[in-house]
């Protein structure tokens, strides 16, 4: 172990020392083992077992058919018992003895459903008039003969409301029940997966905890020991040490990633194996990546909200808060999957846990086509946008830790982020199917967020005081412009908008509106600390930004619109008008003066260059 | 174990403030020789704490520079912090490490070489009385030897100055009484040692130079025993020993204008401790009086004033 540790670079050395010390790296070892041979025996007990529990999680995972239907498509009956073997057994012999007709209004079991649903099936195909070979036609014959009169008194299954010639299931089936004289055969119910689908469900269940590993419990164990370090300060001492914030960050992450990675390396060979055996390698391949790409940027910004709540909030809130969030993404990842639509698959390019469940999926099972390739490029896109992000936030985090005066981010790497967030929105957002502008409108919304994090960073902090602080305000907030003027351009050149009305001068000034407030509003928020007046006004601001947005909106799609519509409310009441003029004009000068009272200065300095020399 | 050099510390106008309009620290300067033991000594929020985090490259200050042998220390901070080892407030420690493992990890971050490391890991221990505890959890140590484990983390790295923020607060005297141990071996090794402390018997023997901090600005600074010698001008202490007549004695003193500090027995003859308000003209004075009443007056000699007496002089504050 200490020679492995040895080829660490410096920067890890430390961190993943002290957490592998006293033995615990062999511990995680064996334990990861263990975890290794349970996902390989649950995998083949899943896939093989003969037991109601694991049959019905096979059905639950679309391995295998509902029973009733395979019951019924196979005209067979499943027993998992000696005594209901016995019994089906019983009523199959004397349904042979005395016919299947006479069973019908004496006794209900599965024997004589099946039966039923066999006799439904012959008595389709003897009404059938489309039969032309020879064969079929023997096989009409033969049907007529078996149903005889018909069966009044036969419970429909819908599947059988119909039967084709050209479909061999059907006819198979219809010559089965035939040739069984309507008594379906008793069998012991085994598991339908052999030895290759065992495989299967292996790589997916290794890849599902390699997923769990790298985007769950990686970033969260990080974010807990970047928290810990902060609320008990035990972050200080590490700044005055030989590393810089940059290698401290890194080194931070590497000690709990080592433990999960510890975890997830027999997965890892697991999910390779399987999915070289069995599963599609180049797909499995690509989840790798986008996972490797997905993991890294979830870590590093679970590590830059441990650093920001740490000090105030104990790291048990921090893992619960975090655990809900990434909760909530895998949960609306997989519900998008579950509905396997073209449409939507763009959307893994702004919710990577879609494009990775996909992956998963689609390793060891079959997509659509249509919607692996959106799946694929958006995925794609994410993951490249993941690594852009990463690399941003390990920045911020570094100049956090380091708590020097200045920005987060720099001008340059601030207008990259945009512009990969506007390059991820415009993969997102559906090209066809959409209302012609709607991709500007909806992508202007969907930016607001992201952008708004940009400028954060972009704002000067560090622990000099406000009064001493030099925001240039009007400069943030040209270039927060100027990132939605990237995506308003980007639309134009996609030729998404052809009307006019689309950039109407009015829904621009309520576009320039929500940019000047949402802008000053995070510059305020970032530059001066808060107080919970403060935190209600934001609110306020938030609620009128919702206003100004929809008024934006209407002015573009609106047909016919009045002078009047320029401040809905007062089509409500000429009072709510006023007062919607009044917010309008007041909410950005507060903004400002709040900026102008408080700051050193709100003009003039470059943000990227201390205010002071150190 | 052999130091990187010692370190001539200069803080040159040094300035902080956290609010914009209050300062922590202000206009402090402060040169504190190579080898030296030096005294930061102030009341609690005088800027202590912030002064060292400054000189320790933790904390940037708002104006000034610190300087290290000439260099100001915030043009390569990293360099700078190979040199220093920095034991700031509140003693943060991971208690679920033990000695040798939070010495591994703190000599890793200072990006020791494996096998030097050990050796140092070893020695340290030694040096700080800790071999025995080596593989304990630090969270089950005394206060005393938790605060030992975090001073042997700040010189693992064998820096040439050492900054210490109030070191021995908390510990029992049996605590202080090693620390103070430590310290002079420390200081043996040539180590520029900056400590602070609020408790002022602490540092009066054992720095070689103090500075009074108040308010966040310097009051006074400079060898321990000038500052001493000129701050006690004005103030004359005498210790009168007497073989009989002592309880005349006192009855003469009340007579004269002089201050009864103290009364006891020392190595069996009674002792006055007494400060006269008029220099030595009135304790010759005093003293012709006393023989002239029979009282046995064996010795009279004048008591030098402590740091303690002259930081009372110049401070409007009540230190310990």
């Amino acid at each position: 172990m200490n020679k492995l540790l040895a080829k660490l670079p410096a920067f890890a050395l430390p961190f993943v020392t002290r957490s592998l010390r006293g033995g615990r790296g062999r511990r995680y070892v064996l334990f990861s083992l263990l975890l290794a041979m349970a996902t390989f025996l649950i995998g083949f007990w899943i896939a093989l077992g003969s037991g109601s529990f694991e049959q019905e999680i096979r059905v639950e995972l679309r391995l295998e058919q509902n029973e009733w239907d395979r019951q019924n498509r196979e005209f067979a009956v499943y027993t998992h018992s000696d005594f209901d073997h016995e019994l089906a057994l019983d009523d199959a012999e004397q349904m042979r003895r005395r016919g299947p007709g006479a069973m019908i209004n004496e006794r209900y079991g599965v024997v004589v459903a099946v039966s039923m649903h066999g006799m439904q099936l012959a008595e389709t195909a003897a009404r059938s008039t489309s039969a032309w070979t020879e064969q079929e036609i023997a096989l009409r014959d033969r049907a007529r003969l078996l149903v005889g009169g018909g069966m009044s008194n036969v419970q429909e299954w819908p599947e059988w409301s119909h039967f084709s010639w050209s479909n061999p299931d059907h006819v198979a089936l219809l010559e089965r029940v035939l040739d069984r004289r309507a008594v379906p055969e008793v069998r012991r119910y085994q598991s339908p997966l052999g030895l290759g689908d065992a495989l299967r469900v292996v790589g997916f269940l290794a890849g599902w905890i390699l997923t769990v590993c790298a985007t769950v419990f990686g970033p969260l164990l990080v974010a807990i020991q970047q928290a810990q370090e902060r609320h008990e300060n035990t972050l200080t001492p590490l700044t005055g040490t030989a590393l810089s914030p940059r290698e401290l960050a890194l080194g931070l992450a590497a000690g709990p990633t080592t433990v999960v990675a510890i975890f997830a390396a027999p997965q890892l060979l697991l999910f390779g194996a399987c999915s070289l055996l069995v599963g599609d390698l180049v797909i499995a391949l690509g989840l790798l990546g986008a996972l490797a790409a997905t993991g890294l940027f979830l870590t590093f910004a679970a590590q830059l909200l441990g650093h920001l709540v740490g000090q105030r909030r104990t790291p048990g809130i921090v893992a619960v808060a975090l655990m809900g969030l990434l909760g909530v993404a895998w949960l609306v990842g997989t519900a998008f999957l579950a509905n396997v639509d073209p449409k939507v698959a763009g959307l893994s390019a702004v919710l990577p846990t879609l494009g990775l469940a996909g992956l998963l999926a689609h390793s060891f099972a079959d997509l659509p086509a249509g919607y692996l390739d959106e799946l694929q490029l958006s995925t794609l896109a994410w993951s490249v946008a993941a690594l852009v992000f990463a690399g941003l936030t390990l920045t911020a985090l570094a100049r956090k830790i380091e708590a020097r005066p200045g920005p987060l981010l720099g001008p340059g790497a601030a207008l990259l982020g945009a512009l990969t967030c506007v390059g991820l929105i415009h993969v997102a957002i559906p090209g066809a199917d959409i209302e012609e502008g709607m991709r500007m409108y909806l992508g202007l919304a969907a930016l607001a967020l992201p952008f708004s994090l940009l400028l954060m960073g972009r704002v000067p902090v560090g622990d000099d005081p406000p009064r001493m602080r030099r925001v240039p305000v009007a400069k943030l907030l040209a270039e927060f412009a100027s990132w939605g003027v990237a995506h308003i351009m980007l639309c134009f050149l996609l030729a998404e908008i052809t009307s006019d009305r689309l950039v109407h001068p009015i829904a621009l000034l309520w576009i320039a509106w929500c940019v000047l407030v949402l802008g000053l509003m995070v510059i305020r928020m970032v530059a001066i600390p808060a107080t919970i007046p403060t935190h209600l006004f934001f609110g306020f601001c938030c609620a009128s930004l919702v206003v100004g947005f929809v008024q934006a909106v209407f002015w573009a799609f609106e047909k016919q619109p009045a002078i009047e519509h320029v401040f809905a409310l007062s089509k409500v009441s000429p009072v709510l008008g006023l007062a919607q003029v009044a917010v309008t004009i007041t909410v950005p000068l507060i903004l400002l003066r709040s900026l102008r009272k408080t700051l050193g200065s709100v003009a003039s300095a470059d943000p990227s260059i201390p205010t002071k020399t150190r | 174990m052999s130091s990187l050099g010692r370190v001539h510390v200069v803080l040159d106008s040094v300035g902080k403030t956290y609010d914009g309009e209050s300062w922590a620290v202000r206009n402090l300067s402060l040169d504190i020789p190579s080898g030296s033991i030096f005294g930061l000594i102030g009341p609690n929020g005088a800027g202590k704490s912030t002064t060292l985090r400054m000189m320790a490259t933790v904390m940037s200050p708002t104006e000034g520079s610190v300087r290290l042998d000439g260099q100001d220390a915030s043009t390569d901070p990293l360099a700078a912090r190979r040199r220093i080892g920095f034991l700031g407030d509140g003693n943060p420690l991971y208690k679920q490490m033990t000695p040798a493992e939070y010495l591994r990890f703190y000599g890793q971050c200072f990006r020791m070489d494996a096998a030097e490391l050990e050796r140092a890991i070893d020695r340290t221990l030694e040096t700080f009385d800790l071999t025995g505890k080596r593989d304990s959890e630090c969270g089950s140590l005394s206060k005393g030897m938790r605060q030992r484990v975090l001073i042997a983390r700040c010189l693992l790295h064998e820096p040439g100055l050492l900054i210490l923020d109030e070191p021995a607060d908390g510990l029992d005297p049996r605590g202080r009484n090693d620390l103070r141990k430590i310290l002079e071996r420390i200081r043996a090794r040539g180590v520029t040692i900056v400590i602070s402390s609020h408790i002022l018997r602490e540092l009066d023997d054992l720095c070689d130079q103090v500075g009074i901090i108040q308010h966040g600005r310097l009051a006074v600074a400079g060898d321990v025993d000038q500052i001493i010698d000129s701050h006690e001008v004005s103030r004359f202490v005498y210790e009168l020993r007497t073989l009989s007549g002592h309880e005349l004695a006192l009855e003469r003193l009340t007579q004269h204008r002089a201050l009864i500090e103290h009364v006891g027995e020392a190595e069996g003859q009674q002792l006055i401790r007494l400060q006269v308000q008029g220099g030595e003209a009135l304790m010759a004075e005093i003293l012709a009086d006393l023989i002239g009443h029979k009282v046995a007056v064996v010795t009279c000699s004048r008591v030098r004033s402590r740091l303690e007496d002259v930081y009372d002089r110049i401070s409007d504050n009540q230190v310990n």
